[in-house]
């Protein structure tokens, strides 16, 4: 079992260097392989003019790409831990940042924050991160609270109430955006994973809120296993079961919101990437949680770069492309399991 | 000579606003003894066991082991101290039998939260010892309800508890099983010292397996004691508001109890 492990991780690795370096070389402007690798050399080894090319090469290089691809992996890595997190806690296959509703009440958050101007302030972009996670946190506290029973949280109210509030944020965000239209297209396009500009501002900001949140989460992997055995055994077992659940329902909303508030409402990466995964390398969250951060990675990178591709010079959406592969695979995945339980 | 015992104490508890489930309960559970709960459907049993857990908080009374208050305990120094069978036990099918019996060495685990060479020891010790090595490597979806009840015992082991509470150990396995998991319950209790609680239907094989019984009806305790003392006709019609004939039966001389079909 560890060598499947080594195993799959260094495969894991090798494909997100892989997929990485493929999206920063591929896109609508085409940039020769020796003119990308002598700029990188000379980014890394601090010389200069190595080449004459052209200065608009390194712009959209270092600029454009590399910052988009750093966001999609950034983005990626948060959802599919996220999601793997919140199907631990509440011991459902199916719960992720989209079911049980963090995602619609961060996406609230974030349209709040973009339609009503909040950005013009010194905190600047980072606004639309804090809105969102402040939607998230208000989105899952209400849903938690709404589905309590005895102390206990069901999975089965949870999943209910987060659908229905999670569908109420939604309904929100689309009133918010007609009431607005002048902001319309802007917030259509953040909501579908197309944020573009900004450089490497996002990155910058995102970057803390995941890494916090992908510790926070590592560190509390084990309690996700003893959490299988129902929330009784975990608390007979020694496990604080309120506190840990406090701890990672915020660190994988914490997730979320960043997730959100860049790459907009891109579904499945949550449900599928930790699925997948669990399948080859089994359920031990300790071990889950990293893979999930890599797979995640590597699975938006490549939807992102298909997007930005396939219909060249139109780029799509990132999250048309997530959910046209995930939908079919996700279909396999249930028919897969229906054999099984035959 | 031990005399280490598992004190409750006028315990009562209940859910938030409702009345008390349980009240003025008093039990004592002798280390390397069992005894038997025993009570009508809805009587408090299942209720007691959360509420010596700490689980369902109590609203008066104490539960002490050795003279220390358990229930002030952090939650890993309970359960280093008391392990629960429940009776309904939620296995995640992706996990090994080996996995689930390693998650009852939880309290013991470091921060980092890694297993360590005596972690691995006491498992496969364990998984030997309760006829469940060679199937260490099966996921838990493909095994029956008696191999699911031994995995989910040796969990409870591997917590190395001096306090063991089985709700129902022996609901849902046939007769053989029902005889191999009691049996392995009284070794268990006498050679590592254990106090066991256990919840059960079966009146008759209470009388057989328990060293005492504890009979409770709408949340109070209306007997304790030796079976013989315990299981007479009056107690048990009383608990269970049926008539229940108690005879002896010639091969164990002990009380063997039937009921009127009428």
């Amino acid at each position: 079992m560890a060598k499947r492990s080594l195993g799959v991780a260094i495969t894991l690795i090798i494909l997100l260097c892989g997929i990485l370096i493929l999206a920063i070389a591929i896109g609508s402007v085409k940039i020769p392989p020796k003119i990308i690798l002598e700029l990188f050399l000379e980014r890394l080894l601090l010389i200069e003019n190595v080449n004459n090319s052209p200065s608009k090469f390194a712009t959209i290089l270092f600029d454009i790409r590399m910052p988009r691809v750093v966001l999609m992996a950034l983005t990626g890595a948060s959802l599919a831990t996220a999601g793997a997190t919140y199907q631990g806690l509440f011991r459902n296959p199916l719960a992720d940042p989209y079911l049980v509703g963090v995602a619609s009440g961060a996406g609230l958050g974030a349209t709040i924050a973009i339609n009503m101007n909040l950005i013009d302030n010194p905190l600047g972009l980072s606004t639309i991160t804090i809105a969102a996670f402040i939607g998230g946190i208000i989105t899952t506290s209400i849903v938690v609270l709404s589905a309590r029973i005895n102390n206990t949280t069901p999975v089965t109210t949870m999943l209910l109430s987060g659908i229905a509030i999670g569908s109420f944020a939604t309904a929100s965000t689309t009133l918010i955006m007609l009431r607005h239209p002048d902001g319309l297209q802007k917030a259509f396009n953040w909501m579908l994973g197309a944020y573009l500009g900004g450089g490497w501002t996002p990155v910058k900001i995102m970057f803390p809120y995941v890494m916090l949140g992908i510790l926070l989460i590592y560190f509390n992997a084990y309690a996700l296993n003893v959490f299988q055995l129902g929330e009784e055994q975990a608390h007979q077992l020694g496990i604080n079961v309120e506190k840990l659940k406090i701890i990672l329902i915020s660190a994988a909303t914490l997730m979320t919101a960043a997730a959100v508030s860049f790459g907009g409402l891109i579904g499945f990466v949550g449900l599928i990437v930790p699925h997948i995964l669990r399948t080859i390398i089994g359920s031990d969250y300790r071990k889950l949680i990293v893979f999930c951060m890599f797979g995640g990675a590597s699975f938006l990178v490549l939807s992102d770069l298909i997007a930005r591709n396939i219909m060249s010079p139109q780029e799509l959406p990132v999250g048309i492309i997530t959910a046209l592969s995930g939908t079919p695979f996700f279909i396999f995945l249930l028919r897969k399991l229906k054999k099984s339980v035959k | 000579m031990n005399t280490q015992s598992l004190q409750i104490s006028n315990v009562t508890a209940k859910y938030k606003q409702n009345a008390p489930i349980i009240s003025n309960i008093n039990l004592e559970i002798r280390r390397s003894k069992l005894l038997a709960l025993l009570g009508p459907n809805g009587a408090g049993k299942s209720t007691l066991i959360r509420a010596i857990t700490g689980v369902l908080p109590l609203s008066k009374g104490s539960i002490t082991f050795d003279n220390h208050d358990i229930l002030s305990l952090s939650n890993r120094n309970r359960a280093q101290i008391i392990s629960v069978v429940p009776q309904k036990s939620l296995l995640p099918d992706h996990f090994t039998v080996r996995d689930i019996v390693m998650l009852g060495r939880t309290p013991y685990l470091n921060f980092l939260k890694e297993e360590t060479e005596h972690d691995n020891m006491i498992v496969d010790s364990l998984l030997s010892e309760i006829n469940l090595y060679s199937i260490r490597n099966q996921t838990v979806n493909n095994l029956s309800g008696g191999e699911i009840q031994r995995v989910v015992i040796a969990r409870a082991l591997a917590q190395e508890p001096k306090i063991l509470l089985l709700d129902e150990p022996t609901a849902h396995l046939d007769i053989k099983y029902q005889t191999v998991i009691i049996k392995a319950l009284q070794d268990l209790a006498s050679k590592n010292n254990i106090a066991v609680l256990l919840t059960m239907h079966d009146i008759n094989q209470a009388i057989r397996s328990a060293d005492s019984i504890a009979i409770i009806s709408k949340g109070q305790i209306i007997a304790t004691g030796t079976p013989h003392d315990v299981c007479t006709s009056s107690n048990l019609s009383e608990a269970y508001e049926t008539k229940i004939h108690v005879s002896i039966d010639p091969r164990h001389k002990l009380p063997f109890i039937s009921v009127d079909n009428q």
